[in-house]
């Protein structure tokens, strides 16, 4: 179980953003040298608060910009290096929002084919046949195939977006936020079927969230970001009992615990 | 596989069974727009006028005849002709034959220059808001430096250097009607560039082209009928004021705009001869103006 899936190497990104139009180019640094190793079969949490460079980070590993500096390895193969269709059948995304990550105007039948037919698979005949059973893998009724997806709720169209990413086999799924834009109660739903479906695909999961339960839940080891920069990766569970960096404490600490006896995780008494 | 999906076919509930499709949504809201089927009426009346011409037209419209220059409309009493219903023209040629074939004039002009305009307009305007940066900027200047030209001084420049014809008309307006489409699609696909569909696109493998034609373009489709529908009502009217300045489709093509300017000398004892393509003209830019504005209503609600 110890091949190493993903092997981020000093991962650099700058931004270069405009102050005005004849003033030099400021460089945002939104990843700052950040190395990550995951194995096949992990869930890496990634965890930090708004603007840290998580989505940054998860764009990076999936090859979708490039690195200012560093590399990114897939299964042994620098991402960037790999042809399109290569790297597509290699990584998947799944987004936050199921409401803008499917095409309003083509059918489920429609969006799930698409990846087969821009590998172009050669057995066509099976195309359907293979959608349907991956519709069935990830609980979506049959008579959705010829759905429009504004006819299907939050928690369909994620399934319909989780579908999407697997329909190749991808090994590894990055997940930015696949459950935020959800009600509470399909959010549990969709986790186990993230979860069932790693342990059924032998998949490996990049999962990022701002939600430490989620996190919590999902994941075999965390990495802290904080500022473009991972500050502290452990096991979950260690994490979560003794976490070491000042950051990750009140990250922890910022936890609301719905129980009024409770006091907040952390606080000095 | 051994995953129970969580939600099995007898778990949908009511709602779901009884959720009309999309097209029985857009049917039924296509028929509660009124404006729409009006629009869409006289629209159609006047395409099936057009088309038909040769077959529903009295008489042949270039047919002159002196001795019987400016005959009444029918609903005058003296100097009528039960076979001139709307009357003849100052060399006595037949107004309901010359109002029918100036529609076909109109139609054609109108269909041409936005399909002309329509495609140069949406290339620049869907690459310039795909791209963004650079090329957004050097579209952006093409943009303002058609805002800069005025139509009327470069149709009257062509009309002199190429001679006046209804191909020059065409052409002119064509190369010259886009920044509407380019500015509109620009700003459209800006929006959908960042939507997360068209990320998961290229995640997927997805060329760009592919991305631009087969993902984003269907989205920005009603968009774009609806800036064709106003453009195609302003070429229409750009082309009746060409043509009554004497720029445009020149005699003896029956054309509203020209008509309008041949029966300009008559206009106080013979006022039908304006007001009979005046009235044509306006009501098929009426006619287009409602259609579009109801298919944007009828269209847009689609999505989301």
């Amino acid at each position: 179980m110890a091949d190493t899936m993903i092997y981020g190497y000093d991962l650099v990104k700058e931004y270069p953003i405009s102050r005005g139009m004849f003033k030099r180019k400021e460089l945002l640094r939104a990843v700052g040298g950040v190395t990550l190793q995951v194995n096949k079969g992990e869930v890496l949490g990634l965890v930090g608060e708004s603007g840290c460079g998580k989505t940054t980070l998860a764009r990076l590993i999936l090859g979708m910009i490039p690195p200012t500096a560093g590399s990114v390895e897939i299964a042994g193969q620098n991402i960037n290096k790999l042809a399109r269709l290569e790297r597509a059948k290699t990584i998947q995304p799944i987004f936050q929002d199921p409401y803008s990550s499917l095409n309003p105007s083509k059918t489920i039948g429609s969006i799930l084919t698409l990846p087969l037919r821009i590998q172009r698979d050669r057995e066509s005949h099976s195309w359907e046949k293979r959608v349907r059973q991956t519709m069935d893998l990830v609980g979506l009724a049959q008579r959705m195939y010829n759905q429009y997806p504004n006819q299907l709720s939050g928690g369909q169209r994620q399934r319909v977006a989780i579908a999407r990413a697997l329909i190749t086999r991808p090994a590894v799924v990055v997940c930015d936020e696949p459950t935020s834009a959800l009600d509470v109660s399909v959010q549990s739903q969709i986790l186990n079927l993230l979860k069932e479906l790693r342990e059924e695909l032998n998949l490996t999961y990049v999962l990022i969230s701002h939600n430490l339960a989620v996190v919590q839940h999902m994941a075999t080891r965390v990495a802290v970001m904080y500022f473009g920069h991972v500050v502290e990766e452990e096991k979950t569970n260690i994490l979560f009992e003794e976490p070491k960096h000042e950051y990750t404490k009140k990250l922890l600490g910022s936890i609301l615990v719905p129980d009024p006896n409770k006091r907040i995780f952390n606080k000095k008494e | 596989m051994t995953i129970t999906p969580p939600l099995s076919r007898s778990q949908q509930t009511a709602e779901e069974i009884l959720e009309p499709t999309p097209m029985t949504k857009l049917r039924r809201r296509i028929f509660k727009n009124h404006s729409f089927l009006i629009g869409a009426l006289i629209l159609l009346v006047i395409i099936a006028i057009a088309v038909l011409a040769p077959l529903i037209a009295p008489h042949d419209p270039y047919d002159q005849d002196l001795a019987r220059r400016l005959m009444n409309p029918f609903w005058h009493d003296k100097k009528t002709d039960s076979l001139f219903v709307f009357g003849t023209d100052k060399v006595g040629r037949d107004y309901l034959s010359r109002l029918i074939y100036g529609a076909q004039i109109s139609l054609l002009i109108g269909f041409l220059t936005v399909l002309i305009s329509g495609i140069i307009g949406t290339a620049l305007g869907v690459i310039a808001g795909y791209f963004g940066g650079r090329v957004d900027m050097v579209v952006n200047f093409i943009i303002n430096t058609r805002l800069a030209m005025p139509v009327f001084l470069v149709a009257m420049a062509a009309v002199v250097a190429f001679g006046a014809s209804i191909h020059v008309v065409i052409m002119v307006l064509g190369l010259f009607l886009w920044d509407r489409f380019a500015v509109v699609m620009r700003s459209i696909t800006m929006q959908a560039r960042d939507l997360d569909y068209v990320t998961a696109a290229r995640a997927i493998g997805c060329s760009t082209p592919y991305i631009i034609i087969r993902e984003i373009f269907p989205n920005v489709l009603s968009s774009l009928t609806v800036v064709a529908t106003v453009e195609m009502a302003n070429a229409i009217l750009l082309e009746a004021a060409l043509s009554f300045l004497g720029f445009g489709v020149q005699a003896p093509t029956p054309s509203w705009g020209l008509m309008l300017n041949e029966g300009r000398e008559y206009m106080f004892f013979s006022p039908w001869l304006l007001a009979l393509p005046g009235t044509g003209l306006f009501l098929l830019v009426l006619a287009i103006n409602l259609f579009g504005d109801g298919l944007r209503d009828v269209t847009l609600e689609r999505e989301r």
